[in-house]
């Protein structure tokens, strides 16, 4: 008797538990801090988690919930959480969805490898998060340099300036390939493995690619049969002028021209 | 009479004098008629048309506002329904992305169903089934008014998911209305990203059957078609889906087949219990299931998990495979990839095709799943589901094209026949007329001048 009025109090216990902790991601998401506030107080998971491995600081942080995510973090939430669907970092929807201030926060609070996210920060264009990055932790060498690099090519001169300033070598000069060679890459290539056509083509010395749907994007030359395209971490090499192999995301996919141009 | 409105009467009386010597016109009673085959009776269906120049063009009829349901058709009648905003820049975006943001128009918004004349495009009623601004937000490439209307020929049912459900006469006279509560359906990583319902109501004998998958509490319904009254209603343990269900007939009974993100799963279609369930399946789950060769398809197409499976109608139970097996008594057979996220499949002949938001069509052998070709279409993106007619694909693309495409074994590109406008819509088929809906306009496609 006793034993089963213990069980059904656990049980009952455990129940409330498991409300007050959904409740908690409901107002993180929805950005009711007070709700988040009395919720922590009656003993909610700080990092309890949604289907997907979300955490309350996670919800509120991914929809730019401002002041929960400042409480959160106060209250010591892991920053950063990776869900369990996407394996993406809290800090990359943020970016995505250019909540600058949360990012701001989270950098400040992050204890993730900063060469793992300076890229990422970089990319956003945003001088003041790529400053509260460098601030938070030195990134290493080839991560400040390759960073630096993809800057001066987008442009960004804010946050190349701050790259510099923090130690980054100016790139290597780029590796020059004459037009004729560039040349015979030009035509349309098909893949055995992916129904996919690559389009290569030259303009003013620089060879191109343009997959089906796609817009087209230049590479830049590593050698005369290198090349890559460092935003999209793409890397082509010609094994022969009717044939290359493309590699991205951990794929190897292997071209061969079908049509000359 | 200026010279441009003479053009016009010449036109629509030549296409009227085109349909009216056309055989008997099939109905096409819901998303994808009859069992969602996406199938048309017609034997001579239009192969080549230019909707930019008329030619082929038997009517074309503004239709207002922002839908991408599919017309239907019954008797001499279309039905189309649409949600017009206050706002009117509202348009999709179309092409390929992977954004999960919604359209926030909070402008009021009239909700419509329309009816228009088979033979000529005249309006012939139209109601306005709701006033007020939208409970939930909408994807870019989606509408207020995403699925599409059924009808039974005396009954029309239109939905629009948080906006309610509708049954009009085929008159225009409304005959009863139901709240189903809000539908918010959207991103189940994030459901402030709300994208819209889309999955279409079915009639089932004197029934309409809903499907309510959203973020919370998902269910599945049947309503009196006479009064809207409750038949059965199933709670399913589901996040937000965009299929529409299928009723497919077995020996024994009628199974609603309804893709998911959680299980694939069947129902008695009189008393809504649950026959079998099936998984994984992808989290994203926005096809149509459907059957032919005995056996049940159903795919979708949101990474990793993009499955195809066979499915022997008839089966009970749990269904999920063994490890490491893709085949068992229930099922025919199965891919772990090659699913596709938003047009449905087809079957036609002896395959099964799938058909590629990015273009891709594969040919797969229906009762074994081996792939029999896989070619890249030419157009950029593609939504609307295919359907087929007198041995040919049709394949309606975002930019506005419709590619005809040789049923069979072989691919082989007949034709690419532009609209003008983009498609979002799944054209649907009235006998030898081609009913396709483009962003702003209803297009009525005939053979009109025998062209081959």
């Amino acid at each position: 008797m006793h034993r089963s009025v213990l069980l059904i109090f656990a049980a009952s216990v455990g129940l409330c538990a498991g409300d007050v902790n959904e409740d908690l991601l409901e107002a993180a998401h929805t950005g009711d801090l007070s709700a988040v506030q009395a919720l922590i107080g009656k003993g909610a998971a700080l990092e309890t988690k949604t289907a997907y491995g979300q955490t309350p600081l996670y919800l509120a942080a991914m929809n730019g919930r401002e002041e929960v995510v400042r409480f959160l973090l106060d209250k010591g939430a892991n920053p950063d959480v990776h869900d369990s669907f996407y394996h993406a970092s809290m800090l990359d929807f943020v970016l995505m969805r250019k909540h600058y201030g949360v990012a701001k926060m989270l950098i400040r609070k992050g204890t993730a490898n900063p060469d793992r996210i300076l890229a990422t920060v970089a990319e956003a264009g945003n001088a003041d998060l790529v400053e509260a990055l460098l601030e938070a932790g030195k990134p290493s060498q080839p991560a400040l340099d390759k960073t630096y690099e993809a800057a001066l090519s987008e442009k960004q001169t804010d946050v190349a300036a701050l790259l510099k300033k923090a130690g980054a070598h100016e790139p290597a000069p780029a590796f020059v390939v004459d037009a004729k060679t560039l040349e015979v890459y030009a035509g349309t290539y098909k893949s055995d493995q992916i129904p996919l056509d690559i389009k290569a083509s030259t303009k003013e010395g620089r060879l191109y690619f343009q997959a089906t749907g796609q817009p087209e994007f230049a590479l830049k030359p590593k050698s005369a049969t290198q090349f890559e395209f460092a935003p999209a971490q793409v890397e082509v090499e010609f094994d022969s002028p009717s044939s290359f192999t493309l590699k991205q995301g951990g794929g190897s996919y292997h071209f061969k021209k079908a049509v000359t141009q | 009479m200026s010279r441009q409105v003479r053009a016009s009467w010449r036109s629509v009386a030549l296409g009227a004098m085109a349909v009216a010597s056309l055989a008997t016109a099939a109905d096409w009673p819901q998303f994808r008629g009859p069992s969602a085959s996406g199938v048309g009776s017609g034997a001579k269906p239009p192969i080549r048309w230019d909707a930019t120049k008329g030619t082929n063009v038997v009517w074309k009829a503004e239709i207002p506002g922002l839908s991408d349901s599919s017309p239907i058709v019954w008797g001499d009648r279309v039905y189309v329904t649409t949600a017009i905003s206050s706002d009117p820049t509202q348009k999709f975006r179309t092409g390929l992305y992977g954004d999960t943001d919604s359209v926030n128009d909070l402008t009021p918004h009239q909700w419509k169903v329309m009816a228009l004349d088979k033979l000529t495009g005249k309006l012939l009623w139209q109601q306005t089934a709701h006033d007020g601004v939208p409970k939930t937000k909408r994807h870019p490439k989606s509408s207020q008014a995403s699925p599409s209307p059924a009808t039974n020929g005396s009954v029309v049912v239109a939905y629009f998911g948080s906006e309610g459900l509708y049954a009009y006469s085929s008159d225009g006279k409304l005959l009863w209305q139901k709240d189903l509560g809000i539908q918010s359906v959207g991103w189940f990583f994030d459901p402030d990203s709300e994208w819209g319902a889309a999955s279409s109501p079915v009639l089932y004998k004197n029934s309409v059957i809903v499907l309510c998958d959203r973020q919370k509490d998902s269910f599945i319904a049947a309503f009196d078609l006479k009064d809207g009254k409750e038949l059965w209603r199933t709670a399913r343990a589901e996040v937000s889906t965009w299929g529409t269900p299928t009723v497919v007939a077995g020996k024994d009974r009628s199974e609603v087949v309804t893709n998911g993100s959680k299980a694939i799963r069947g129902y008695d279609a009189d008393t809504g219990k649950e026959l079998w369930t099936l998984g994984p399946n992808s989290e994203i789950a926005c096809t149509t299931p459907v059957a032919g060769q005995g056996l049940i398809f159903v795919t979708a197409g949101y990474p990793p998990v993009q499955p195809i499976y066979a499915i022997r109608i008839g089966s009970t139970g749990n269904l999920t495979l063994a490890p490491g097996k893709d085949s068992s008594d229930a099922i025919a057979w199965s891919k772990p990839r090659g699913g596709v996220y938003l047009p449905s499949p087809i079957v036609y002949g002896d395959q099964l095709y799938t058909l590629g938001n990015n273009g891709i069509l594969t040919a797969y052998d229906a009762k074994t799943g081996n792939r029999v070709y896989q070619q890249r279409i030419e157009g950029d993106s593609f939504v609307a589901s295919p359907v087929a007619a007198a041995g040919n694909l049709y394949l309606a693309s975002e930019d506005g094209d419709v590619f005809v495409v040789k049923a069979g074994p072989q691919y082989e590109l007949i034709a690419k026949n532009p609209i003008g406008e983009p498609i979002l819509a799944t054209p649907a088929w009235a006998d030898d007329l081609l009913i396709v809906r483009g962003a702003s306009h209803l297009f009525a496609i005939a053979n009109k001048e025998g062209s081959k």
